[in-house]
């Protein structure tokens, strides 16, 4: 398994969507300080940590890309088809490429975070620490999202043929759901059966779950952390577990 | 060019994908109207005004599927092989980019057709009327209208981006970007740097569809929202156009 995802590493460290899809979050990221230092002289460094809670949904896209990397889209059935003739077992080429996806998603979210702490904390001065405080707690309520975006994501790659119709159908469940359940929820009676069913439906979606109201401390983000952790492991491992057997039916001709 | 359209609408009436979106489309419509019929049974009243105003509410969701129609038109597994044969043969690269873009368009036009009338006929069989109905569907209609060169836009902008972009993937994304954040860096930075911000914020596609509620004079909205349209569908096409041109499709 190891070497497997040595291998997986290798391939997606070499693709050059990576390091775009790094400089233009970074890029924002600058953009997003200028405006915070142009204006003002010096901004608290609590109030610029708490524009990190805004920006966590980026994760939920950066997600795609990263199940993105781990498939070669343009020979996806190609490659996947000589990997299952060497012998490789289904299960071992499912949990490869999610791990290898995995560790991508959380190297290019060191990166782009510790940029984001070097942006905004720099002129922070003494508060600094206490910003950094909160911006551990903002990721890990997000990590757990991302996580289970990730799953989603390998699972929908390893099940539609096309890496385009898993990136639409990923892109649909993310942007256009979370907002049909709620005009549904909307609809109903309040307090309803339907109301209830709509209005969890909603909440456990990615995008929904991803919004945290402003300017928590910590001990006010543990139910959310709990919440969150609850959720993306449901995506994750659920994903997983219905890609898998999904794949392991599969004919790849 | 005319044979070249031919040709691309056959390809794509004979794929299982327009009809299974289509599929979804209508599933999830008639979802939503069975949970309103089961609502008004238990003593809420949701009316036909109410269930169509919804499609004013839900317009930009018009650009993301432009995402799904260019994919369904254009990209296949061996797109770039497909794209070599058809240059190799001899036709003009021209005559290969306009025809995938109308035939991209007139099928999106069917499909929102087909999935609007559905909805709305729906509406009218399964919920109550009241008497400004008329009134109702005609703005509606109005809404949808001045969405349409705004999906126009976002379509030519999606095919563009499906011609210049090796992946259908970072298409998908780049589009998204595009109609989704974009908005936002332009809105952020109106409000904490210039006012100049304000006017890159009008322009994109997805604005005017967020402010529709707020919309009091519709002429001007219509002008508007066709200059908005017209303008993103011809720099896309111009820039996809010659993106392609110069690209060495290997």
């Amino acid at each position: 398994m190891l070497n497997y995802m040595r291998a997986e590493l290798w391939k997606a460290l070499r693709r050059r969507g990576f390091y775009l899809m790094l400089g233009v979050l970074v890029l924002g990221e600058w953009l997003l300080a200028l405006t915070a230092w142009v204006p003002a002289g010096r901004s608290i460094a609590l109030h610029q940590a708490d524009l990190l809670v805004d920006l966590l949904p980026v994760g939920l896209f950066c997600a795609l890309l990263m199940a993105d990397l781990v498939f070669q889209d343009q020979y996806r059935h190609g490659t996947l088809k000589n990997e299952l003739s060497f012998g490789m077992s289904r299960g071992r080429i499912y949990l490869g490429k999610t791990l290898s996806a995995l560790l991508m998603g959380l190297l290019a979210a060191g990166i782009v975070l510790g940029c984001f702490c070097g942006l905004f904390l720099a002129r922070s001065g003494a508060e600094w620490t206490a910003a950094l405080v909160r911006i551990a707690g903002y990721l890990s309520c997000a990590l757990p999202l991302w996580t289970g975006g990730l799953g989603l994501a390998v699972a929908l790659n390893f099940i539609c043929r096309r890496g385009t119709t898993a990136a639409s159908v990923y892109l649909l469940l993310l942007v256009l759901l979370p907002p049909l359940f709620g005009i549904g929820a909307d609809n109903m009676l309040a307090g309803s059966v339907g109301f209830r069913i709509l209005n969890g439906l909603r909440q456990v979606m990615l995008a929904e779950a991803s919004g945290l109201p402003e300017a928590l401390a910590w001990p006010a983000l543990i139910p959310y952390m709990l919440r969150n952790w609850l959720i993306g492991m449901g995506w994750f491992w659920g994903s997983a577990a219905v890609g898998l057997a999904l794949f392991q039916r599969q004919d790849i001709a | 060019m005319l044979d070249y359209i031919r040709a691309e609408l056959y390809k794509v009436t004979h794929r299982a994908y327009p009809y299974v979106f289509l599929l979804l489309m209508l599933a999830g419509e008639t979802l939503l109207a069975g949970g309103w019929v089961f609502t008004n049974a238990h003593g809420n009243r949701i009316t036909f005004a109410s269930g169509a105003g919804m499609v004013v509410m839900i317009l930009s969701m018009g650009l993301y599927c432009t995402i799904l129609v260019g994919d369904m038109v254009f990209s296949d597994q061996f797109r770039h092989n497909t794209l070599k044969n058809e240059v190799s043969f001899g036709l003009p690269r021209g005559r290969i980019y306009l025809g995938k873009l109308i035939v991209a368009c007139v099928t999106a036009i069917c499909l929102c057709a087909v999935v609007l009338i559905y909805y709305l006929g729906l509406c009218r069989l399964v919920l109550p009327g009241e008497a400004g109905d008329l009134e109702t569907l005609k703005a509606v209609a109005l809404a949808v209208l001045a969405a349409l060169p705004l999906w126009l836009g976002g379509q030519a902008l999606m095919i563009a981006l499906y011609f210049l972009l090796r992946s259908g993937t970072a298409a998908a994304i780049v589009g998204v970007v595009i109609f989704l954040a974009v908005p936002q860096v332009w809105y952020v930075l109106a409000c904490t740097v210039s006012d100049v911000f304000w006017v890159l914020h009008g322009v994109m596609l997805s604005t005017p569809l967020d402010e529709i509620n707020t919309v009091t004079a519709f002429g001007p909205f219509l002008a508007k929202t066709a200059a908005t349209g017209a303008g993103w569908f011809l720099a896309a096409t111009a820039a996809g156009l010659i993106g392609f041109r110069r690209r060495e499709i290997s």
